[in-house]
Order: structure tokens, then sequence, then C-alpha cells
């Protein structure tokens, strides 16, 4: 279970959020929303442990996440703004080069096979920079295939770029993997109810 | 663990393959820095042959400075570099990884070329092969010390200047000792010491600089 207590953080003298508390269990899912600028990226990097809070902590399993963070990390799979992509390696040798990172090695079929499901078959032999903004965030989400041993998905903005089928085949992985046990925690600006059992969290 | 030491060495070394212009330019700008001192100091054999060893080993610090900046700073742009510390491996030793690939594709083709320049400057056999060993173990220290510099100044504008003058002073030690070996022979004089030095450097650096950047990438990236 995540829990985050009375957390709180300002750049500045800009107070993003303060006294934040709630908590996500197994088998479900959060929806952080928001204005720009209020603070979601922010709140999901804290949750990652890639910053530290002013106030407040987050508990992973009842334990401060810095104290444990080197086990923590390890159940979480985080997907930010920036992919990580780079953008002279091919869509497969980028995933290939970056899951034995999450401590999966996943053959070149399973990575092949995966690529063609979420149809980059024709591109995925090309370097990334090359690609759309839509098929870079494909590949990028692809590496949620291989996340199925981590239990909590942080994922910032998901959705961004790309189209109508690729948002339905994302939202089933998102479903699979909250039914299956796991913790889901993303931010969006999909006005519709993508995951509807999702809980809401509003920053303003 | 070994795998994921792996996975970032092979990601590296397939990107230097990617973008060999960058490996050339390090490359050219050594061949082109202890090409130049030969015409202007003119030709006297003696002359040259004493600032031979320090033009060459400035030239190789020069190089190492010339690509720091490229270690870490498209990986801190393109998000790779929170991939690395979120992958839950020890953050240090896939530092070793990358600084490793960097030394390979950046400072391995200047230890190699170094005796083709030695000979330009008139030294005996001896001293390219005792030049060669020097560079062996003095420039993976550059790097090391190096990319110290180049993770604290990640993100800050002007990063590549500010290394410089953040780092320059840590270079000098290897400098002395580094060229000073290959003079100190020439003359006939033992050459214990200097290497000693250089060990002890390397070493220390080994085991010290990958445990400072690391924690300068979680500063830069909070």
């Amino acid at each position: 279970m995540l829990e985050v207590k009375n957390l709180g953080f300002s750049r500045g003298r800009n107070v993003l959020f303060e006294a934040l508390n709630f908590s996500v269990v197994s088998n479900s899912a959060m929806r952080v929303t928001g204005s720009n600028g209020s603070g979601k990226t922010t709140l999901l990097r804290l949750l990652a442990g890639l910053s530290r809070p002013d106030q407040g902590m987050v508990y992973w399993g009842g334990e401060s996440v810095i104290k444990n963070y080197s086990d923590f990390v390890k159940s979480i799979n985080f997907i930010g703004h920036d992919d990580g992509l780079k953008k002279q390696l091919t869509a497969a040798e980028n995933l290939k080069l970056m899951l034995p990172l999450l401590g999966v090695s996943p053959s070149n079929q399973e990575v092949d096979s995966a690529l063609d499901a979420a149809g980059l078959e024709y591109v995925k032999n090309r370097p990334v920079m090359h690609m759309s903004a839509g098929q870079k965030r494909r590949v990028t989400l692809t590496r949620l295939d291989f996340m199925s041993h981590r239990a909590l998905w942080i994922l910032d903005e998901p959705f961004t770029s790309l189209d109508v089928a690729a948002i339905s085949s994302l939202v089933e992985k998102l479903k699979n993997h909250i039914e299956s046990g796991g913790l889901l925690v993303f931010t969006t600006h999909q006005s519709f109810d993508v995951i509807p059992q999702a809980t809401s969290l509003v920053l303003d | 663990m070994f795998s994921a030491f792996l996975s970032v060495l092979r990601k590296e070394l397939l990107l230097a393959f990617r973008q060999k212009t960058d490996v050339v330019t390090v490359l050219f700008f050594f061949l082109i820095v202890s090409s130049l001192f030969p015409l202007a100091v003119g030709p006297e054999l003696s002359t040259l042959k004493i600032i031979g060893p320090g033009v060459i080993w400035v030239g190789a610090l020069l190089c190492s400075l010339l690509a720091l900046h490229r270690v870490f700073e498209s990986d801190f742009s393109d998000g790779s570099l929170e991939h690395l510390v979120l992958s839950g491996e020890p953050l240090s030793i896939l530092v070793i990884a990358k600084i490793a690939a960097h030394w390979l594709v950046t400072g391995l083709p200047v230890v190699i070329v170094a005796p083709l320049i030695g000979l330009q400057f008139g030294l005996p056999s001896t001293s390219l092969i005792l030049l060669v060993g020097t560079l062996l173990l003095g420039t993976p220290v550059l790097s090391l010390i190096g990319s110290i510099g180049a993770a604290l100044t990640l993100g800050v504008r002007g990063g590549a200047a500010l290394t410089s003058i953040l780092i320059l002073p840590f270079y000098v030690p290897v400098l002395i000792f580094g060229a000073g070996a290959v003079v100190a022979d020439l003359q006939g004089l033992s050459i214990d010491g200097h290497i000693s030095v250089l060990l002890a450097s390397l070493c220390i650096s080994v085991a010290l600089a990958p445990l400072a950047i690391a924690s300068a990438i979680k500063i830069a990236l909070e």
C-alpha cells in the first residue's frame, strides 16, 4: 500500500501543495488532475523518490520510502515526461538496452513481438529520431509489457500524443495491471474517465 | 547488477559507434594540438625531445576536457539519468560503466595514437613505451575526476566552461607525474615514484569518484 501523510512541497515562495494525505491500495488506481503548474509532475516525482518533500513523508508498505529506497525503487515503474529514449538508437535497441536496468532481460524476439503489438512493426528498426511523437510514446509504453513484476506504476501523462487505438490498448494494459493486484497513480488531462474505478485527486 | 552494468556499457558504446564524428573530433584535436608544437618551436631535436612528453600529456588532458561534457549531459536532458537512479541498482556501479565507455572511446584512441606523435618529437622507443604506460594509468584518472566536475555542473548554464575551471587543479598532479615520468626516464633518473603516484591516484579515483558522481547526479535530479 502506498500512503502519503501530510505531504508538503514548495518551490521558493510558491506553495505547490501542503498537508496532502491519501493512500492507494492494491487493485486500485488514483488519477491526479489539476491545471498546468499545479504540481502534478512534482507530486509524481515525490512519490517515486526523485525529489524530497519539504514536509511529510511517503510510505510504502508502512515504511518510509526514503529509508528503504533501494527496496522501494524495485517495486515501482515510473514513466515521466522525459522518455529516456536515445534518438540515435532504434526502438528495439532502446528497449533491449533499457530493460536490463529494470531487472528484466527479455529475448530479442519478445521485444520485437511487443513492439509489433504496439503497432510499430514497420518503424521498430528505425532510429527513434525519425519517429513521430506518438510513435515515441508507444515505444516508451511498450515497457509496460515487461513491468508486471513491479507493483506500483507511476505514469506521468501516459495518454499524451497517443491516437484513439493506442489509448484504448493502454487503458486495457492499465486495467489488467490493476486487476492483477497492481497499484497505479497517473496524471491526465483527458476529460473522460479513462479508468472508471480510479479515485481522483485534484490539485489546485 | 552485472547485466545492468553491461547494458549501460553496451548502450554507450553503441551510441559512440552511431556518432563516430564525436570520437574522430577528439582524436583530430589531439593530433593537431600536439603537431603544432614542433612547427612553432622549431626543428631542434634536443628541444623537441625535452618538451615532447609534456606536450603529448597536455594534448591528452585537453582532449579529456573537450569530451567531458558529453558524459552526462544528454542523459540528463533526455531522462536517461532518471532511469539509472530508478533502476534500483547501485548508481555508482552504473556510473563506472558510463565512464569506462567514455574512456574507451575518447581516452584509449589518444593513448594508441600517442606513440606516433612521440616519434615526431624524436623520442626513443623506450620513452614511447613509457609514454603509453603512463597515459594508460593517467587518462582513466582524468576521465574519473573530470566526470565529477561534469556531474556537479549538470543543468548549469555554461557548464562546460565551469567544469574546466573546477577540475583543472585536480588534473595538475596527474599531468606532473605522468609527463614527469617520461622526462625523468630520458634523463636517466628513477621513475618508481612517478609510477607509484599514478597508480595510487588511479586506485583512489576508481574507489571514490563514482560515489561522488552518484551523489552529484542525485542532487542534480532533485
